[in-house]
């Protein structure tokens, strides 16, 4: 029984790996895959291009979610899965850029049902290993994008790009068929109304509203410094690194994210989010000003070590907050509907990264994004660790303790 | 993880078949010597530590456990399942706990403190054939004509297995670090409830 649960959880995590690792794989060379094949020179395409697809998720994500309401998520997955595996391949029969981004569009409509994956793993796992879940899932997304990132870089020098989303869809269906055979005895219904939820509690909008504007701004500052970083640092007035450097350094918070599974599994409990959230952001701050501000290659490459580890702490963090504070009957439209408010700090950080540069200069989006972090910190202070209730964690129901435990 | 292991003869204090779940029942009065890793393990279980918040070192618990073995106004109990440690229960005289400040006590009334420790027990529904058993054994002592207990306002889920027990909510009260659901079940309620 163990060993199939974890069958299962393996091949619900090896979905969320190919399904980052697909959409990670072009992003960082979209610039050249566009020139290359269908002769679009203008850089600007690719920031439209990015835009309408963040777009599309923004609108789409919290559909699924919603639908996941009434109908049980595994046939949802299906039908975005086999819907995905049909886009992809007419993606690769495209013949102008403007139909490659019709077929994105029609894509990510089906794709966005791929972020019903997590917050199921989520529900079959059980509220207590959810730490464990979520340490497992931030290594496995990060992972996924360093390995989209190198097969990315080794893609777009192809003859022919076109032909590998062939690849990619038949990576889709290799997920849809998977999908199929593990889900084949489960029940992915969802729960019924939580019978178990206080009133405060139940009330979700407020808390999920706050938690949203958390996750806006935790990904508007971290994806702030994403599209100019390796701009900063091969600068040769500042640390004159080469291009191959400089993509190892860009890599360093995501191999630091897989480093930091077995402290999220180990300490990452419902009563400790707050301290580990609210420290984590404040070191996030501090390390995203120290890499605008020093002039010590030595101090960014350690100052993106700790960034990483606690970049992928904090988003665990708080993720494990908002599964904590949804009801189970609620836990995939909250989740779609949080992805929706991160896709929007996706959205408009590269129109805040360009004005930012344009303006300041190359070093400008880290100093911005470490003052954007300290608001955060304010504001999840107040809000989301502060003002609504605090999850009642699991075994609860199997407890009463003295007043006054605390001797 | 549970030990399967059962102890040498463990002098059970008290011991029933429980039909509803097919397993036998048992509580015996904790032994320092015995049970000191045992709690010390299960009071820093992440389900146990934000509500008993005594995740303690070993030596802290030590100290803790030989002052509450020691104190006359409570007993301590290990509580068993089909011969395995599971539960950490604590029976007390109400007239003698911080609860006499909110009502007014019969000197044999009594009160239940619990957690099921072993998390591979927990959610299985246990908790009220456990908690059943704990009051048919306080009830035992027959000047006892009422059981109180204290939960969590916020711990619904608690209160409901209370109720299921046998217990009445009072009223709302303020303890130093709860607002909590003052509850009592009499022995006529529990006894005209299960007795078959």
């Amino acid at each position: 029984m163990k060993v199939e649960k974890s069958l299962g959880f393996s091949a619900l995590f090896l979905c969320v790996f190919l399904a980052i690792f697909s959409e990670v794989l072009l992003s960082p060379f979209y610039p050249q895959f566009f020139s290359k094949v269908f002769g679009v020179e203008d850089l600007a395409y690719t920031g439209f291009y990015i835009f309408v697809c963040r777009l599309t998720v923004v609108i789409c994500a919290p559909a699924w979610g919603f639908l996941a309401r009434f109908l049980e998520v595994k046939y949802l997955l299906y039908a975005g899965q086999l819907g995905a595996v049909v886009m992809t391949a007419l993606m690769a029969t495209s013949t102008s850029a403007n139909q490659f981004l019709a077929y994105t569009i029609c894509l990510l409509l089906f794709k966005s049902s791929y972020l019903l994956v997590y917050p199921l793993i989520i529900q079959l796992a059980g509220k207590e290993r959810q730490s464990a879940i979520a340490g497992t899932y931030q290594a496995v997304f990060h992972g996924a994008i360093v390995a989209g990132t190198i097969a990315g870089a080794w893609m777009v020098n192809l003859e022919t790009p076109l032909r590998l989303f062939y690849g990619v869809a038949a990576a889709d269906l290799f997920q849809f068929c998977l999908c199929l055979f593990i889900l084949r005895k489960v029940s992915t219904r969802q729960p019924e109304k939580s019978e178990t939820a206080t009133g405060k509690i139940g009330n979700q909008w407020g808390f999920m509203v706050a938690i949203g504007l958390v996750i806006l701004t935790f990904q508007l500052a971290n994806n702030l410094v994403r599209p100019f970083f390796t701009a900063y640092v091969t600068q040769p007035e500042k640390f004159n690194v080469d291009l191959v450097a400089s993509s190892y350094l860009f890599m360093i918070p995501s191999v630091m994210a897989i480093a930091a599974l077995p402290y999220i599994r180990k300490f990452c409990k419902s009563e400790r989010l707050s301290s580990i959230y609210l420290i984590g952001i404040a070191v996030l701050a501090a390390t995203l000003f120290l890499q605008g501000w020093t002039n010590s290659l030595g101090i960014v490459v350690l100052a993106r070590i700790v960034y990483g580890f606690c970049l992928a702490v904090t988003q665990a963090t708080l993720e494990l907050r908002l599964f904590g504070n949804s009801s189970s009957d609620r836990l995939h439209f909250n989740y779609s509907l949080a992805m929706s408010f991160a896709n929007l700090g996706h959205l408009s950080a590269p129109l805040l990264a360009s004005w930012v540069v344009s303006s300041f200069s190359l070093a400008a989006p880290l100093w911005v994004a470490a003052a954007i972090c300290l608001a955060n910190l304010a504001f999840a202070k107040w809000t989301i660790f502060g003002g609504f209730p605090q999850p009642i964690p699991v075994g609860i129901e199997e407890q009463s303790p003295p007043a006054g435990a605390k001797r | 993880m549970a030990s399967t292991q059962v102890e040498k003869k463990p002098e059970f204090a008290y011991q029933n078949y429980d039909s509803t779940l097919d397993k036998t029942i048992a509580f015996r009065e904790v032994q320092l010597g015995e049970d000191l890793t045992r709690i010390h393990n299960w009071m820093n279980q992440p389900h146990v530590i934000p509500f008993w918040n005594l995740g303690l070192e070993l030596d802290k618990m030590q100290s803790h456990l030989e002052r509450a073995i020691a104190d006359t106004h409570q007993t301590l109990y290990i509580g068993y399942l089909d011969g395995v440690p599971m539960s950490y229960w604590e029976s007390y005289w109400t007239k003698d706990d911080i609860i006499a400040n909110c009502y007014q006590p019969h000197p044999e009334d009594q009160g239940i403190h619990l957690l099921i420790g072993e998390p591979d027990y927990l959610g299985k529904g246990y908790a009220l054939p456990l908690l059943k058993a704990m009051t048919a054994f306080q009830l035992q002592h027959l000047q006892t004509q009422k059981i109180v207990t204290e939960p969590d306002i916020r711990n619904q889920k608690m209160i409901h297995v209370f109720e299921r027990c046998g217990f009445e909510f009072q009223r709302e009260i303020t303890l130093p670090d709860k607002q909590a659901a003052l509850m009592f079940c009499s022995r006529d309620r529990f006894m005209e409830k299960w007795e078959s």
